[in-house]
C-alpha cells in the first residue's frame, strides 16, 4: 500500500509540473495583474507588471499609473477613456484599444485610457475625479452598460470587492481586494488557475450580477436609486466636460436622467452583429466591434464637440 | 454523483483512503463504510429514492432466509414470486405505468371508446433497472439452490447498493458478486494500478469520445428535418460511437474503482465494433444484460433446446424484453426486434456462434472478408441506434427514410455544429488503440504496460490533458435513464 501511494505521489507531482510546464508554455490560462487600493481608494494594477493574455500574440504591461491602456503625455488636449473590461480590452490586440482605434480619427486629442474589469459606474465616476487632478481632461468618456448602475448600488447587489453607492446613506462604500493571498496563489500557480477557470465549482457567484427588471414595484424602486444615485453626482463630480458613452443595452430610465442633468450622451447601436463580440460565450467586443464604437464615438465627437 | 465531477473526484479518494487505513480492522466495518458511501452516493442525486434500494434490500433478504428453511416447493414459488411481484412492481410502476397507459386508452379510443384518465408525473429513480435485475438474480439463484442465502444484512446491502455499479451497472450475479462481500479483501497493487488505468480509459471514453460525439448527434437527431441523407448518416455514427463511449466508459470507471477497493465485477463490453456478425456484437455488448436475459428468460424458455422454431421464437423474445427493458418507448421494442431480424439469418443457417474469437487473432490486420462483415455490422448497429435515438418511430423512419434517398451523395453540412473533423479525428485514434488493445481485459490494459515506464506515464498524461482539454460539453451518462 505504501509503494502505491509513493507511487501515486510521485505520478501526481510529476503531472502537477508536467501541467504547469504545458499551461506556461501555450499561455492556457491568461496572466492576471495584481492590483492595490490607491490613495483614493481606487483599485489599480501594481506598475511594471507584464504577462500573456490566452491567445495573445503581444504581452500586455502596466504603465506607470497602474491602468493596462494607453497614457499619453502631451500639450495636445487629452480624452479620457473609462470603463470595465471592455476598455481594459485584455481579450484583444492592443492595437484595438479604444485610445489606439480612436487616435487616427481624432487626430488633435491625445488618449489616456483608465479601465479596468469590474469598475462599476460610481467607480467610474471616482477615477473621472481623479484624473481631473492628474491629466486635466478635456473631455472624459465613460462607457457603461445597465449592469454598471445596477452594481453600483448596493441596495441591489452587495459586492465588497467594487466600489459601490448606498442610496440609504447616501455615500460611497469603497472596495476590499477579494481574497488577495488565494488570488496570488491562483494567478502564480497556473495549472490551479487553469483547473479552477475548467471546472468553476463556485459557479453560482459569477451570476450574481445578472438583475430581472420585471416587476412594477421593483423598476419604481430602481427609478428612485437611479435619481438619487444621478443627484449624488451631480453635487459631487463635474459633469460639464463627462460624455457616457452608453451599451446597447441602457434602461431608458438612465438615459433620461443622463439628458435631465445635462450630460452629453452617445447611445451606442451594434445593429445586432454577431461580429461584434468576441465568442457565443464572451461578449466582450472584437476587434471589429472596437472599431465600430470608436467610428460612433469620433463621429458625435467631431459632430458636436470639434 | 457523477463519475465525471468534481464530487466524485473528491468522494473516491476519501472513501479508499478511508476504507484501507480506517476502516480496514475488519471486514464487517469496510463492509459498513461501502453501504454508507454507497447510499451517501446515490442519496446525491435524490435521498427519497433511497428508501427503495433500501425496501428492495430488506425484502429480498428475509426471502432469501425464508426460502432456505422452506422445503416445500409451492411455498418457495411463492416467495419466489413475491420477490418478483415486489421488485417487478416498483419498476412497473415507475418506469412503464404512463406508457401502459397511454397505449391502454390509445387501444380502447382505437374502437371507439373514449377513456379518460390522467398519466401521473413520475420521476424515474436512477438506476432501476439495473439494482432491480441484481437483486432479482439473488433470490432466483438462492430459489434454484444455486447459492445459499446469506445470513448477513449488511454484506447483503453492501451487493445491493455497492456504489461503482449501482447505477449503471454490470448488472452482477449474486453467486459472483456477493461472496467477495464475506471474505477478507487484501490491497493488490497491482489490481489497484490496473483499476486506475481503467478508470482512465473510461474517462477518455465518456469525456473525449461520447461527449464530443454527442454535441454532432444531439444537433443532427433534433434536427433531423434540415439535414441530408449522408449527414444524417453520419450523425447516426456519431451517436453509435457516443453510446459506446457513454456506456463502455461507464462501466470500465465501474470495474476500475472496484478493483481500488478489492472486487471484480464481470466485464461488460468486449470491443464490440470489430464484431463480424451480429450474434458476436451481442456477445461483446452490455454483456452483463445479455447474460442475464439468456440465464434467468432464454434458457427456462427453452433456449435453444426445441429446434430452429423455438430458437427463433425465444430469441425475439428476448430482444424485445431487452429493447422494452431500456425505456418505456416502443422505439427501444422496435429497436430490439430490429436485431432480432438481424439475428434470423444466423439463426437459420446455425452460423450464430461461427465469431467466437476476437478478429484477427493471429494478426494484426483482418482480411478482406473479416473488414466486410466487421464495416457491414456495424451499419446494421448504426441503423438499429437510430431507433434507438429517435424521439419517436416515425421521427426514426423519416431519418432512415433520408439516409437511403439520394441525398446520401451529398457532402455532409455542418455549418451551425463547427467543424466535426476534430472528433472524427480523435474517433480514429480511440479506434486504433482499441485495436491494439483488442485481445486484452481493455484497450489499455496489456499492451502500455510493457512499455518503459517514463513512455508509459507519457501516454497516461496524454490522456489525463485529452480529458481535460478535449473533452466535450459535460453530458449525463445516456443509461442513467434507465
Amino acid at each position: 500500500m505504501k509503494q502505491f501511494l509513493k507511487k501515486s505521489i510521485l505520478f501526481l507531482v510529476l503531472l502537477g509540473v508536467l501541467a504547469e510546464v504545458v499551461i506556461r508554455f501555450f499561455h492556457l490560462v491568461p496572466d492576471i495583474p495584481e492590483r492595490y487600493i490607491d490613495k483614493n481608494k481606487i483599485q489599480r494594477y501594481k506598475p511594471g507588471q507584464t504577462g500573456y493574455y490566452t491567445k495573445a500574440k503581444k504581452p500586455w504591461s502596466v504603465n506607470k499609473y497602474g491602468w493596462l491602456g494607453v497614457a499619453e503625455s502631451s500639450n495636445e488636449p487629452t480624452l479620457s477613456i473609462i470603463g470595465d473590461s471592455y476598455i481594459e480590452n485584455l481579450m484583444n490586440p492592443f492595437e484595438c484599444n479604444q485610445a489606439n482605434v480612436l487616435k487616427p480619427l481624432l487626430p488633435e486629442y491625445s488618449f489616456f485610457e483608465a479601465g479596468r474589469s469590474g469598475v462599476t459606474f460610481i467607480e467610474a465616476m471616482e477615477i473621472s475625479k481623479m484624473l481631473e487632478d492628474e491629466i486635466k481632461p478635456e473631455y472624459q468618456i465613460l462607457y457603461l452598460s445597465t449592469n454598471d448602475f445596477t452594481e453600483t448600488i448596493s441596495e441591489i447587489n452587495k459586492y465588497s470587492d467594487r466600489v459601490q453607492f448606498s442610496t440609504k446613506s447616501n455615500k460611497i462604500i469603497t472596495s476590499k481586494l477579494k481574497s488577495p493571498g488565494l488570488k496570488k496563489i491562483l494567478y502564480n500557480f497556473k495549472l490551479a488557475y487553469y483547473l479552477y477557470l475548467k471546472y468553476p465549482i463556485f459557479i453560482n457567484k459569477q451570476n450574481k450580477g445578472i438583475i430581472e427588471i420585471d416587476d412594477k414595484a421593483v423598476s419604481k424602486q430602481r427609478r428612485i436609486q437611479y435619481a438619487q444615485l444621478f443627484n449624488y453626482c451631480a453635487e459631487n463630480y463635474n459633469l460639464q466636460n463627462m460624455i457616457f458613452a452608453f451599451h446597447p443595452d441602457i434602461d431608458q430610465e438612465i438615459t433620461e436622467l443622463t439628458a435631465k442633468h445635462d450630460i452629453k450622451m452617445i447611445l451606442l447601436e451594434t445593429k445586432d452583429d454577431k461580429k461584434w463580440e468576441i465568442g457565443e460565450h464572451d461578449k466582450h467586443w472584437s476587434c471589429y466591434g472596437h472599431m465600430q464604437v470608436g467610428n460612433q464615438i469620433a463621429n458625435y465627437i467631431n459632430n458636436n464637440l470639434n | 454523483m457523477l463519475f465525471n465531477s468534481i464530487d466524485f473526484a473528491l468522494f473516491l479518494p476519501t472513501v479508499f483512503l478511508l476504507y484501507w487505513f480506517v476502516f480496514n480492522k475488519s471486514l464487517k466495518l469496510q463492509n459498513v463504510l461501502l453501504v454508507a458511501s454507497s447510499y451517501l452516493f446515490y442519496g446525491w442525486w435524490d435521498w427519497r429514492f433511497l428508501s427503495l434500494i433500501l425496501f428492495s434490500s430488506v425484502v429480498d433478504y428475509f426471502i432469501g432466509r425464508k426460502l432456505q428453511d422452506t422445503e416445500k416447493a409451492s411455498k418457495r414459488k411463492y416467495l419466489l414470486w413475491v420477490s418478483i411481484i415486489v421488485n417487478l412492481g416498483f419498476l412497473g410502476f415507475f418506469k412503464y405505468y404512463n406508457f401502459f397507459l397511454d397505449n391502454f386508452l390509445t387501444a380502447f379510443s382505437f374502437f371507439g371508446n373514449d377513456i379518460k384518465a390522467n398519466s401521473l408525473n413520475i420521476i424515474l429513480p436512477v438506476g432501476i433497472s439495473f439494482y432491480t435485475f441484481q437483486t432479482l438474480s439473488y433470490t432466483i439463484d438462492v430459489y434454484r439452490r444455486k447459492l445459499k442465502p446469506t445470513k448477513d444484512f449488511i454484506a447483503f446491502s453492501a451487493f445491493v447498493s455497492f456504489f461503482p455499479q449501482l447505477v449503471a451497472g454490470p448488472i452482477e450475479r449474486a453467486t459472483h458478486l456477493l461472496p467477495q462481500f464475506y471474505s477478507k479483501r487484501k490491497f493488490d497493487s497491482t489490481k489497484a494500478v490496473n483499476g486506475l488505468r481503467q478508470i482512465l480509459w473510461g474517462l477518455f471514453k465518456k469525456v473525449v469520445i461520447a461527449d464530443n460525439c454527442a454535441q454532432f448527434a444531439n444537433e443532427i437527431f433534433n434536427n433531423s428535418n434540415d439535414y441530408s441523407g449522408s449527414s444524417l448518416l453520419l450523425g447516426a455514427v456519431f451517436f453509435s460511437f457516443q453510446i459506446y463511449g457513454d456506456f463502455s466508459g461507464y462501466s470500465d470507471i465501474a470495474i476500475g474503482t472496484s478493483r481500488l477497493f478489492g472486487f471484480d465485477l464481470m466485464k461488460n463490453f468486449n470491443f464490440p465494433y470489430f464484431s463480424r456478425d451480429i450474434a458476436e456484437f451481442w456477445r461483446r455488448w452490455h454483456i452483463s444484460l445479455s447474460t442475464w436475459f439468456r440465464d434467468y428468460l432464454y434458457i427456462p424458455l427453452g433456449g435453444s433446446r426445441g429446434g430452429t422454431s423455438m430458437k427463433i421464437r425465444n430469441t425475439f423474445i428476448i430482444f424485445i424484453v431487452s429493447g422494452f427493458w431500456h425505456g418505456a418507448n416502443w422505439t427501444f421494442i422496435i429497436w430490439g426486434a430490429l436485431n432480432a431480424i438481424y439475428f434470423l439469418p444466423l439463426l437459420l443457417t446455425s452460423n450464430n456462434r461461427s465469431n467466437l474469437d476476437i478478429v484477427a487473432q493471429g494478426g494484426f490486420f483482418p482480411n478482406i472478408k473479416e473488414t466486410f462483415q466487421m464495416v457491414s455490422t456495424f451499419f446494421l448497429t448504426v441503423i438499429a441506434w437510430v431507433f434507438f435515438r429517435a424521439d419517436n418511430v416515425s421521427h426514426a423512419f423519416s431519418y432512415i427514410s433520408e439516409i437511403f434517398s439520394f441525398s446520401i451523395f451529398s457532402i455532409p453540412e455542418f455549418d451551425s455544429m463547427g467543424n466535426p473533423m476534430v472528433t472524427l479525428l480523435l474517433i480514429a485514434v480511440f479506434l486504433v488503440i482499441e485495436w491494439l488493445g483488442r485481445r486484452d481485459e481493455f484497450a489499455i490494459s496489456d499492451f502500455v504496460t510493457k512499455w518503459p515506464r517514463i513512455l508509459r506515464w507519457l501516454f497516461y498524461y496524454a490522456i489525463l490533458f485529452s480529458i481535460v482539454s478535449l473533452g466535450g460539453k459535460e453530458q449525463a451518462f445516456i443509461y442513467f435513464q434507465f
